[in-house]
């Protein structure tokens, strides 16, 4: 690693060496702009369409250039960025910096430099006015009840809309570049005293230990801060919500927010915490626990159900009644293809007709939903290419996948949901009952950021009870098990 | 190092998943619903099966008899059909029921029998779905019917709540005979039927596989089956007896398009059939092992719901008479009452020891005061010195009933 | 004794953990032990002569606490200890693979390759226990409660329970005959011998060295578990005759006794089925986990890329390819050998060891 490259006094020697960095002139983007600031020249840097060029016309240049001539003559020559920033900049976020590396980083960042004849100490102030995406709805998350805003790009604009909710001064908001030589800019909110700091200190040592080139998503920043990679579940809990990344600081977790990215990520986090939804805390706790049931089975079915029924159509024929293996009986006899063979590829049909959907634009995907499932299932059991029966499972099995809320976890169940397959039809239920051991010991082994991934079921830990079933607000007295103080 | 073992795992497992699970697809199976055995010359068996044929077209049998015919609807044999060959006397043997198949095999055991099928179907026997067991009265007087229910349900691994029926009929016939007059399946009626009857307290309610089975091996109780016969209309014999149920199977005087009745229980001692309790004598056998279902009686031209407030008790005297005590409410319904509750006990009193009696000229145990009297030994080898079997042929029968009318 | 509550609570929840699971692997062998090795003895009176388990499992808790509370100091007797310790886990981890494939033969799977059932179970195993014992660990405390109660509600549903015709007699195949059976069973408490080692995650936990719960805290859990155990035998004992068990030959049809005549019944009993198998697995994964962690103990070298966990399971496929070749009844004839170094352990583990 090279030594940290530290200012030169002389402004002019600064200049080449940030034009000589950034690529000046030949980068057309490098705005660099000398100007007399009263006694002693000065000069900006920045980059063109990342910077408010209003903000630096008004609150910089005009005032730094309308200083009169002996403005200055009297300042040590390297208090004359200070100086300025004193008597004549009235731009309030503001850090002075004598790295050359640091200075550039924030430059293309959006933020400009202001660099003074005599001084090896930069002024770094926040002019970003680069275009963003407006604050929208969820595009993921929607719900009923609840608010409907969401995160956008800009790490900034979500810190704010946090804070507007978290209004309290345990609030702390940690900056953290993660990647190697392409860094990206994260930032570890959390509430001191509520959240274990511990945690904090981690993830934050293993986003800056990134040996990646670059972390440009949430997702690549999960997988730098989760601690089981082949894993199929995830071990963090994702939201595009506000009012959800609220909550997560509120029970205690550590909410990591990238730049660039419009989700939020919550850590550490529980195996429960990928069923909640943010409809759940608006309603009243009856429709809460009802509709948590609702999405466990159907997350349940989804992983079983194509499992189990190529079990017992193998395997088990007794478990079956005799006027439903009848039916069975006479359709599959007609199917020329094995049975397994059948249930993988109605599988891998469903799973086309769902990536199909995501990818085709709009009106396109509607379309497409109603041409795949209605003509083609039911072309392919008029021609005795599937029966109906299993057609029925893979759609039912579908279903339940759609009502698992986090987009990564129903991938990971669809996976899982592969393996059970696999394992009805080689062994039957003596097989799936064995592979759901082996699942569960995994499981319940996994940690999020420390944190037992299966807690507070087991291991035994104190804390909120809203883990499976919503309970009324009154017995919520607790936050979860990994916050530092677990008492409101 | 975790991570290659994984892989390693996997990979070895992975290798070895074809062809070694087991598994069979489901139209590789011939799925039997019923199953008749009956005694063939020389010793041997004649098993016929009525399976599945996985089709809604008829399969076997290409003859259509048009009622009433005999002798001349036995010489063709259809697509599938049956290989015995025996001559029907009525047309529902010939024509084939949509969505079954029947098949048969002769061998000197029910195993064999079974495997011929298997070999000639082509499809693996799965008796699974069985449910029900026809054996031929002549078959179920002998000692074979044990080894052929063992057989049947350890190497078949048949469904242990197949109801075991003896008939005194060709049992092949017999389940050729059985349709599904009301509703489309066979096994959903199959299933209906047996709770019905179960229900009226006119068949006994330990048939099924397992069990008899079990009391076939035990010495404590003895076995009882479904017993059932065809009633072809011929001459409907009036038996003595004032309860319309007070009668065998295949004499009840009625007209349906289901010739087969179930009614009454055919008694065992052992292995052996010994002897057969009627439709109303079965009720009360049922009362008298506690396992009464019937809600209702006609009791001369009267109708009564009946209700047990205490359970049926069943003892063993210090003299050794077998003592059975009956504490029953009649709650009258319909009809002119003609009896008290006075004649009313003495009646059940009287039928009631008349079964006993007649189970014990059968030498059948199917009360189960074996499980009582088993209970004074401490160990089985005690037990097994009692020769409770000959002790219970010798035993007096004593039974009170306590009757009110309400 | 510290009391509970002066013991850290996620200290506390790790032995919490460490101590149900235990409970739930002593239940588990005491019911494969009474199916196994006690019916053929004394018949339908198989739970009777399972009951004096539930005294020498106490005896093995109250001696684990002491050992857990002193434990051995490294040396010559230290390895032999932690060997002897492997290799009693290892055969109860093998005796419940052996019943788990037994079982789900003569249920489940009764057309499948007896040999690729065998690697199923051993995959399985496997498998969990790559994650080590604190997964199957958690698994178990999670499944405390529902586990033994499902099993019993069903076996209580599933078979008829009018008549208990097994109760009688009493005494089974004779006095002598029962006697011998609990004596033979006894080994059924044998897996209260993993309480002997800590919960892996307190291992190197110094300041916790003598944060042990009391006895009291172990015994309610591991007793709870094997009274689960008695009245599940109880259960499968009563309802079936003295004539059909004796016609058993399989250990796994014995295991699945459950005749019953509902209807509804072919759901319940798979349900049944499964919850007996999960308990199998369950307690095979645990011995095996226990039994590298005593290994290490003994071999800390063997720590290096979990070689001590692959010689264990190469010894356990080792036995689970005698019952392929031999069939089940070796292993039985051999199992109640088992109790012999669990009393050895538990006798040497009164001792205090001096440095």
């Amino acid at each position: 690693m090279e030594d940290a490259v530290a200012l030169l006094e002389s402004l002019t020697r600064n200049l080449d060496i940030f034009r000589s960095r950034l690529g000046a002139p030949a980068n057309a983007d490098v705005l660099v702009r000398r100007f007399r600031s009263g006694a002693f020249e000065s000069a900006i840097i920045a980059i063109d369409g990342m910077v408010n060029m209003q903000m630096i016309n008004e609150n910089i240049l005009k005032p730094c250039m309308d200083l009169p001539e002996s403005a200055g003559e009297d300042v040590p020559e390297d208090q004359r960025s200070a100086f300025l920033m004193g008597h004549a900049v009235s731009i309030l976020p503001m850090k002075m910096k004598d790295n050359v590396d640091a200075i550039l980083s924030d430059v293309l960042g959006g933020q400009c430099a202001l660099l003074c004849e005599g001084c090896a100490t930069a002024a770094v102030m926040d002019t970003r006015g680069f275009e963003k995406r407006t604050i929208g709805k969820p595009e993921v998350e929607q719900v009923v009840l609840g608010p409907h805003e969401s995160f956008n790009e800009s790490i900034r604009t979500n810190i704010t809309l946090l804070r507007r909710i978290v209004q309290r001064e345990e609030l702390t908001t940690e900056f953290v570049s993660a990647g190697g030589t392409m860094k990206t800019r994260c930032a570890l909110l959390y509430l001191r005293g509520t959240a274990d700091e511990e945690m904090a200190k981690k993830i934050r040592a293993r986003l800056e230990n990134c040996s990646y080139d670059f972390a440009l998503t949430t997702g690549t920043v999960e997988q730098l801060i989760e601690e089981h990679p082949f894993s199929l579940l995830p071990q963090c809990v994702r939201t595009e919500r506000p009012d959800r990344a609220a909550s997560f600081l509120a029970e205690g977790q550590i909410v990591v927010l990238t730049d660039g990215s419009p989700f939020a990520l919550g850590a550490p986090a529980t195996i429960y915490h990928q069923l909640h939804t943010p409809d759940d805390a608006s309603m009243r706790w009856q429709y809460g626990t009802f509709l948590r049931i609702v999405r466990t089975i159907g997350m349940l079915i989804h992983i079983f159900l194509p499992g189990l029924y190529l079990a017992v159509m193998r395997f088990h024929q007794e478990l079956l009644s005799p006027m439903l293996l009848t039916s069975v009986y006479e359709t599959s006899s007609r199917v020329p293809i094995p049975l397994f063979l059948e249930a993988l590829l109605m599988t891998l049909a469903f799973d086309l007709i769902n990536e199909a959907g995501l990818r085709a634009p709009g009106a396109m995907g509607n379309a497409l939903g109603i041409v795949s499932g209605l003509i083609l299932g039911q072309s392919a059991v008029s021609a005795d290419i599937v029966s109906p029966l299993l057609l029925i499972v893979v759609a039912a099995s579908g279903l339940g996948g759609f009502c698992v809320p986090g987009y990564a976890m129903s991938i990971g169940l669809k996976l899982v949901q592969l393996l059970f397959l696999v394992a009805g039809a080689a062994g039957g239920l003596y097989a799936i009952t064995l592979l759901l051991g082996a699942f569960l010991c995994a499981l319940c082994a996994m940690n999020s950021v420390g944190s037992p991934l299966t807690a507070p079921l087991t291991p035994p830990r104190r804390g909120n009870p809203d883990i499976f079933l919503r309970l009324p607000m009154k017995y919520q007295k607790a936050r979860a098990f990994f916050a530092k103080r677990t008492r409101h | 190092m975790k991570k290659y073992i994984l892989m390693l795992w996997l990979l070895v497992s992975l290798s070895l998943l074809s062809g070694c699970g087991g598994g069979q697809e489901i139209e590789s199976c011939l799925f039997v619903l019923s199953m008749a055995v009956d005694p063939a010359p020389d010793g041997n068996l004649t098993v016929t099966v009525k399976a599945l044929s996985g089709t809604q077209e008829a399969v076997g049998g290409s003859i259509q008899s048009s009622g009433g015919s005999s002798g001349d609807s036995s010489s063709q044999q259809g697509q599938g059909g049956d290989s015995s060959g025996g001559s029907a006397q009525s047309s529902g043997l010939e024509t084939p029921e949509p969505g079954y198949i029947v098949m048969s095999a002769t061998a000197p055991s029910s195993l064999r029998a079974l495997n011929m099928l298997s070999a000639t179907t082509p499809r693996t026997v799965n008796l699974s779905q069985l449910r029900e067991i026809v054996i031929s009265q002549t078959l179920a007087e002998t000692d074979a019917t044990l080894s052929i229910l063992k057989e049947i349900h350890s190497m078949y691994r048949a469904n242990g709540e197949a109801i075991v029926v003896v008939t005194p009929d060709d049992a092949g016939d017999f389940i050729r005979r059985q349709r599904a007059i009301l509703g489309v399946r066979l096994s959903k009626y199959l299933e209906v039927l047996y709770d019905h009857f179960a229900e009226m307290d006119t068949i006994p309610p330990d048939a099924q596989l397992a069990s008899v089975i079990a009391a076939m091996e035990s010495d404590t109780i003895d076995a009882t089956a479904v017993y059932a016969a065809a009633n072809l209309f011929d001459s409907p014999l009036v038996l003595s007896g004032s309860a319309d149920m007070n009668r065998l199977p295949g004499h009840l005087p009625r007209t349906s398009p289901a010739e087969n009745e179930y009614l009454g229980c055919a008694l065992f001692s052992g292995t052996r059939m010994t002897g057969t309790l009627t439709g109303e004598e079965t009720g009360l056998l049922c009362l008298m092992s506690g396992q009464a279902r019937r809600q209702q009686t006609y009791i001369g031209n009267a109708l009564y719901r009946t209700n047990l407030p205490t359970r049926v008790k069943r003892r063993i005297e210090e003299d050794g008479t077998l003592s059975v005590s009956i504490h029953m409410s009649l709650t009258h319904m319909a009809g002119e009452e003609q009896e008290t509750a006075a004649s009313i006990a003495a009646m059940i009193e009287r039928e009631a020891v008349g079964v006993l009696l007649r189970l014990r000229a059968a030498s059948s145990d199917a009360v189960g005061f074996g499980r009582i009297a088993i209970r004074k030994s401490p160990d089985i080898p005690s037990w097994e010195a009692r020769h409770w079997p000959d002790e219970y042929e010798t035993l007096g029968v004593r039974v009170s009933a306590d009757v009110k009318v309400l | 004794m510290p009391n509970e509550q002066d013991i850290e609570p996620r200290v506390l929840a790790s032995w919490r953990t460490r101590a149900c699971a235990a409970g739930v692997c002593v239940g588990t062998q005491i019911f494969l032990a009474g199916c196994g090795v006690g019916m053929p003895l004394s018949l339908s009176s198989a739970w009777l002569s399972a009951l004096p388990s539930l005294p020498f499992a106490a005896w093995l808790v109250a001696r684990c606490r002491r050992r857990l509370v002193s434990p051995v100091h490294p040396g010559r007797f230290s390895r032999v200890w932690h060997t002897l310790l492997a290799l009693a886990l290892l055969a109860c981890s093998a005796f419940a693979a052996a019943s788990l494939v037994s079982f789900a033969g003569a249920t489940l799977v009764e057309q499948t390759n007896a040999a690729w059932a065998e690697i199923m179970a051993l995959s399985a195993v496997a498998l969990c226990a790559l994650s080590g014992s604190i997964g199957a660990s958690r698994l178990c405390f999670a499944l405390r409660y529902a586990l033994p109660a499902l099993t019993l509600l069903l076996s209580l549903a599933a078979v008829p329970m009018r008549v208990p015709v097994g109760l009688f007699p009493i005494l089974g195949a004779g006095a002598p005959q029962l006697a011998i059976s609990a004596l033979s069973v006894l080994f059924g408490a044998a897996p209260a011998l993993m309480l002997m080692l800590p919960p892996t995650e307190l291992v190197h936990r110094d300041e916790n060295q003598g944060a042990v719960p009391n006895t009291g805290f172990f015994l309610r859990r591991v007793l709870l578990g094997a009274l689960a155990g008695v009245v599940l035998l109880f259960i499968a004992s009563a309802c079936t005759t003295y004539e059909s068990i004796a016609e058993s030959t399989q250990w796994g049809v014995r295991l699945s006794m459950a005749i019953g005549n509902q209807s509804h019944e072919g759901v319940m009993q798979m349900l049944l089925v499964l919850a007996k198998l999960m308990a199998m697995l369950l307690l095979s994964v645990h011995m095996l986990c226990a039994a590298e962690q005593a290994l290490l103990g003994a071999f800390p070298r063997l720590a290096a890329g979990r070689a001590g966990l692959l010689v264990l399971l190469a010894l356990l496929g080792a036995c689970l390819a005698v019952m392929v070749l031999f069939g089940d009844a070796p292993l039985l004839a051999a199992a109640p050998a088992i109790a012999v170094p669990a009393a050895l352990l538990a006798a040497f583990s009164g001792r205090r060891q001096h440095a």
